[in-house]
């Protein structure tokens, strides 16, 4: 039963004033998932996604039903958006070119705004910011050395210049107001 | 043939192995590769892409004007980075996102145009050294043996923002046709493109899931090809198949072992490459069968 998609017990339903309906489609928009008006619910994506089947909550086309229907605050802490792999097979398969994966990713994006993040994304921007990867160096240089490659690569974390230049970057965009970014 | 080569976290940070694979087989096929000095995290799907687009689309931009400054077009081994850099580029021929990146990248005197293409190493292999080439350099060869490919998603989907495509992503076939040309036989499964579960991010939330994706893969691979060894073309599959079938071991899980191999480490072996050098980390033991193949393998 868990692979079914049900519909109905939201309390949201109850309250939602039809003025409001097209907010979240409009919020999706807005972050990137543009086609997310167009889905048909044919239920493609999810026959070819990888993670669909794991047993997630908020499926990729039950996700796009919700915010068609204009529910946004059940789904809003729920880790399934997080849980996409950017594998790109629901793109490829959609007919009315939906393009899933970048509603999913709005949805993230939406969720970030209201501090429903997984720490391990919250992690990776931090590094992101501090360092120019989002793998910290765990003690490699010696191994990198032994095998005769450079002890660091030649990337930002060994040019401080570089790295001023992502850390610009990051702080000339919306990113810099989800107060996630280190303050130095 | 000149690349630049985009290196990413992954590889370089805990992989360093792979790099050495890289760095040394392509120089002797003929394909020169410069680094792409100053360059950062792609950025990788769990980070900026997560939080805001132009963000995302700003810092891959960054990397790709670092190609574009040099003339070159990019070749990554990590499938993350090149599904990232792919996706940036596709949507960066949008004029209004550009300019929106150009913008930003402004600030820190880099501008984006687009010109640099996007490759796995896979596509470089196949499609610019080609079969004659690789044939040439080869000194061992897999004869005999059986192989499992894996060539991992992101150098599959979506085919509309790739340069060098699959005629049918869900039969695979480029990383197929590089095994066999090594002299191994490898048999289609009907996993063959099943996702190895190391997603950006649902390995850190849910562990028991991602490993679910795992063990399925190596039932199904056990099953129906009872291969000598696995290959990938993607550096985190390479991980994923290698640690957590060790850890589904200790579970009691799986009760055999498959090695694992990325691609180029493969290929070094059969070019006579010391196996030392490519071949240094990682959790089930190869020795058995880089000694086999160095033993009887000599074309």
């Amino acid at each position: 039963m868990k692979y079914v998609v049900k519909l109905g017990k939201f309390k949201e339903f109850k309250e939602l004033k039809e003025e409001f309906k097209d907010e979240p489609v409009k919020e999706v928009v807005k972050f990137g998932g543009e086609g997310v008006k167009k889905c048909i619910q044919c239920g493609s994506c999810m026959s070819v996604c990888p993670v669909a089947i794991t047993g997630f909550d908020y499926p990729n086309k039950k996700l796009f039903k919700l915010i068609m229907l204009g529910v946004r605050e059940e789904v809003l802490q729920d880790p399934s958006p997080w849980i996409c792999v950017a594998c790109g097979r629901c793109i490829e398969v959609c007919s009315q070119d939906v393009n899933p994966l970048s509603v999913y990713f709005a949805f993230r994006r939406i969720q970030a705004r209201e501090f429903s993040i997984p720490s391990v994304a919250e992690e990776a921007l931090r590094l992101l910011y501090e360092t120019g990867h989002v793998i910290p160096l765990t003690g490699v240089e010696k191994l990198r050395k032994e095998l005769g490659l450079s002890e660091l690569p030649k990337s930002a974390l060994s040019s401080p210049e570089d790295l001023k230049e992502i850390r610009t970057i990051l702080r000339n965009t919306d990113i810099a107001e989800l107060g996630i970014l280190p303050l130095f | 043939m000149k690349f630049g080569l985009y290196l990413g976290c992954q590889i370089p940070f805990i992989r360093p192995d792979l790099e050495v694979s890289i760095r040394k087989t392509l120089p002797l096929l003929g394909v020169k590769i410069i680094d792409l000095e100053g360059y950062s995290c792609c950025p990788t799907w769990v980070s900026a892409p997560s939080f805001d687009e132009d963000a995302w689309l700003a810092i891959s931009a960054r990397n790709i004007s670092i190609a574009e400054e040099n003339g070159v077009d990019i070749v990554t081994g990590c499938n993350n980075c090149y599904s990232v850099l792919s996706h940036a580029r596709y949507l960066l021929k949008d004029e209004e996102r550009r300019e929106k990146v150009n913008r930003i990248l402004g600030k820190v005197g880099r501008f984006y145009r687009g010109k640099s293409k996007i490759y796995h190493i896979t596509h470089v292999l196949s499609d610019f050294v080609g079969k004659k080439k690789l044939k040439e350099n080869l000194e061992y060869s897999l004869d005999g043996m059986v192989v499992a490919v894996q060539p991992g998603c992101h150098m599959l989907w979506p085919t509309r923002i790739m340069d060098v495509q699959e005629e049918n992503p869900f039969y695979p076939q480029k990383l197929k046709n590089l095994v066999e040309l090594l002299g191994a036989k490898s048999p289609y499964y009907s996993r063959i493109e099943y996702c190895c579960g190391a997603g950006p991010s649902i390995r850190a939330i849910d562990y028991e899931k991602s490993a679910y994706f795992v063990l399925t893969k190596l039932m199904s691979i056990k099953e129906e090809v009872d291969p000598d060894f696995i290959v990938t073309g993607c550096s985190t599959c390479y991980i994923q198949l290698d640690e957590t079938q060790q850890k589904l071991r200790k579970e009691g899980k799986v009760g055999f072992q498959i090695p694992v191999f990325y691609y180029t480490q493969i290929l070094a072996i059969c070019m006579g490459i010391e196996p030392d050098s490519v071949v240094r980390i990682g959790s089930i033991p190869k020795e058995d069968i880089i000694g086999r193949i160095l033993e009887s393998g000599r074309r």
